[in-house]
């Protein structure tokens, strides 16, 4: 395995934190698409 | 173009490429130029990929595609985020702990040379010829609407690029791509709230008559394997793409491996799954205002200028009769608009079918139009791509029309950029120190790397030049392009499975492209799933061979 570089515990910890806001931000992102299809497509 | 508009994009370039020999310090060594030391950040590095990813056609072509075709597009990134989530837990890890400066290079480590060869030669050749169309799309562009010949356009792009490449290696390419990202989306919100502006109806308003014509459906949830872009199609086959695109390919892949750590390259990554859809989502829906506001300000009947002087010589009379019909058209159809805009309750639908009619006689007249542009030049018919620069450059004010064909520079500079850069590093490390000079030092090795730049740089810029009279080639090779991705995809997944060997990754890859290229020409079935046809065909051979059919070359050891 490779070794592990100084910075990788604040770095796998970012990664974890930064996951939780990429699915809270595609959901809001996919949505208002949604919505924007529902109000105003015939 | 007014001269402070050439101005604010001359300084632009200026600063882009003194800044990228500037930012050529520490790369006196191999690892230095082409992995930047290991030594960018997450953010760096995420705003590096996600320039690398944003061509000039993104920037030309899908707000183009935005006006003429609505948002369906965006479902083509769907799968990306995921993709990224799996990329940060599997293939990231893999090739950034591993210390190999190219992706092909693993694959010599996991299995032998011959499948490392390969699949470096695939990547040279598919993504050399495109280098030269993605710098072809806005240089076409550029030359029929400032009126300057195609190899100046192409130069105007490829020659400061070539420049800080080629001397400030990786390093000078990802701080360009910094620039280049947030001057793209400056940009790109400045047009929007200029556009709302602009407009002579409200947001409310404008969305209705861009609804009435079908421009905000988004997501298409049937599953029909024929049909281009759809929900299912951009989550599943989106997904393969992705995986294979930031997974494989080198131009993505040396962007992260420059990272300070394994951690740092995860998250860079995620800020593409982050921004990647909102960012296009805004760019699509820019193109949705173009057209919009195209309904109460008339457009001109062609938007390349220069297929309509052409058109306006030869057939002078027939054009003319033909403007006056579409200025009739046009008037009825703005009437139609406005009393979409106004109209509620059951006098919408009634507004909205009226409004229809009158769109679509207009683009019957359009229709008329690119035929005669067919006709005259032989060139096909079809100018979605100059949209948005036409719009730009006659409705945008002045300064900010400047910024937007900076912004086609940035976007350009940026993929090619990296291209190079990765094309020189596939070059240098999976062929010439390879097979040619294993043993010279790093003065050698660097010295090779800036003359595959240039020799790269200069393949794309002839590429390019050609481009226009070379249209169905380089359309083969996009598609050829297409048969590899999704099982080099393969490969790399193969390498993850426990007992996997050289033969069923060689044969695998093999067969998994012969695969792809019967579906791709023998079937309907779309392009996004032929990546997920590919990667499946290599496991499902590559699996068993590697158990029942014992190597015919040693491994190369790996993990």
């Amino acid at each position: 395995m490779p070794e592990e570089m100084p910075g990788e515990d604040s770095g796998s910890s970012r990664f974890r934190t930064t996951l939780i806001r990429v699915i809270i931000v595609q959901v809001i992102a996919i949505g208002l698409l949604l919505l924007l299809q529902l109000r105003y497509q015939p | 173009m007014h001269p402070i508009n050439w101005l604010i994009v001359g300084v632009y370039v200026l600063w882009v490429v003194v800044d990228g020999i500037r930012k050529s310090k520490n790369t006196d060594t191999v690892s230095g130029y082409f992995l930047a030391n290991k030594s960018l950040s997450w953010w760096v590095v995420g705003l590096s990929v996600m320039a690398t990813q944003l061509s000039a056609v993104t920037m030309i072509g899908t707000p183009g595609q935005g006006a003429t075709d609505g948002m369906r597009f965006i479902q083509l990134y769907l799968g990306l985020p995921l993709a990224m989530v799996i990329l940060g837990v599997t293939i990231v890890p893999l090739l950034h702990g591993s210390g190999v400066f190219t992706a092909y290079e693993y694959l010599e480590r996991r299995f032998d040379a011959r499948t490392r060869t390969l699949t470096a030669f695939l990547f040279l050749i598919s993504r050399g010829l495109s280098a030269g169309a993605i710098m072809a799309a806005p240089g076409v562009v550029f030359s029929a609407v400032f009126g300057i010949p195609l190899v100046w356009a192409v130069a105007l792009i490829g020659v400061p690029t070539v420049i800080y490449t080629m001397i400030g290696g990786v390093q000078a390419v990802a701080w360009a791509d910094v620039k280049q990202m947030i001057l793209i989306v400056i940009v790109l919100v400045a047009i929007m709230i200029v556009i709302i502006v602009q407009m002579p109806v409200n947001p409310d308003e404008a969305l209705r008559i861009a609804g009435a014509t079908g421009r905000l459906k988004v997501f298409d949830f049937s599953f029909d394997l024929s049909e281009r872009y759809t929900f299912w199609s951009g989550v599943i086959g989106g997904t393969f793409l992705m995986l294979s695109y930031f997974g494989t390919d080198q131009s993505q892949v040396q962007r992260y491996l420059a990272a300070k750590s394994t951690g740092e390259a995860k998250s860079s990554l995620l800020m593409s799954a982050y921004w990647k859809i909102p960012l296009q989502a805004l760019v699509l829906l820019v193109g949705v205002g173009v057209f919009v506001y195209y309904q109460f300000v008339r457009p001109p009947l062609l938007y390349n200028p220069a297929q309509e002087a052409a058109v306006v010589a030869e057939r002078g009379p027939a054009y003319d009769a033909l403007q006056n019909d579409y200025a009739e058209a046009f008037t009825l159809r703005q009437a139609a608009a406005q009393a979409v805009a106004d109209a509620s309750g059951d006098d919408a639908t009634v507004a909205m079918e009226v409004f229809v009619a009158r769109e679509a006689d207009i683009q019957t007249i359009r229709g008329e139009a690119l035929a005669m542009v067919e006709d005259v030049t032989g060139e096909a018919s079809g100018d979605t791509n100059y949209i948005f620069p036409r719009f730009v450059l006659y409705e945008l004010p002045i300064g900010l029309a400047g910024l937007f064909i900076a912004g086609i520079f940035a976007a350009a500079m940026s993929s090619i950029a990296a291209e190079l850069n990765a094309l020189s590093t596939a070059s240098v490390i999976d062929f010439y120190r390879r097979w040619m000079k294993p043993d010279a030092d790093d003065a050698h090795y660097l010295a090779v790397s800036k003359g595959a730049t240039a020799f790269w740089g200069l393949f794309a810029c002839v590429v390019a030049t050609y481009a226009a009279t070379l249209g169905s080639l380089i359309e083969v090779v996009n598609r050829f392009g297409s048969f590899f991705y999704g099982s080099i995809l393969g490969v790399f997944l193969l390498a993850m499975v426990p007992g996997a060997k050289s033969r069923g990754a060689f044969y695998g890859l093999i067969i998994g492209m012969a695969t792809v290229g019967f579906v791709a020409f023998g079937t309907t079935i779309e392009y996004l799933w032929q990546n997920v046809i590919g990667a499946v065909v290599v496991l499902l051979v590559g699996v068993p061979l590697s158990k029942f059919v014992e190597d015919d070359l040693v491994d190369a050891g790996g993990p």
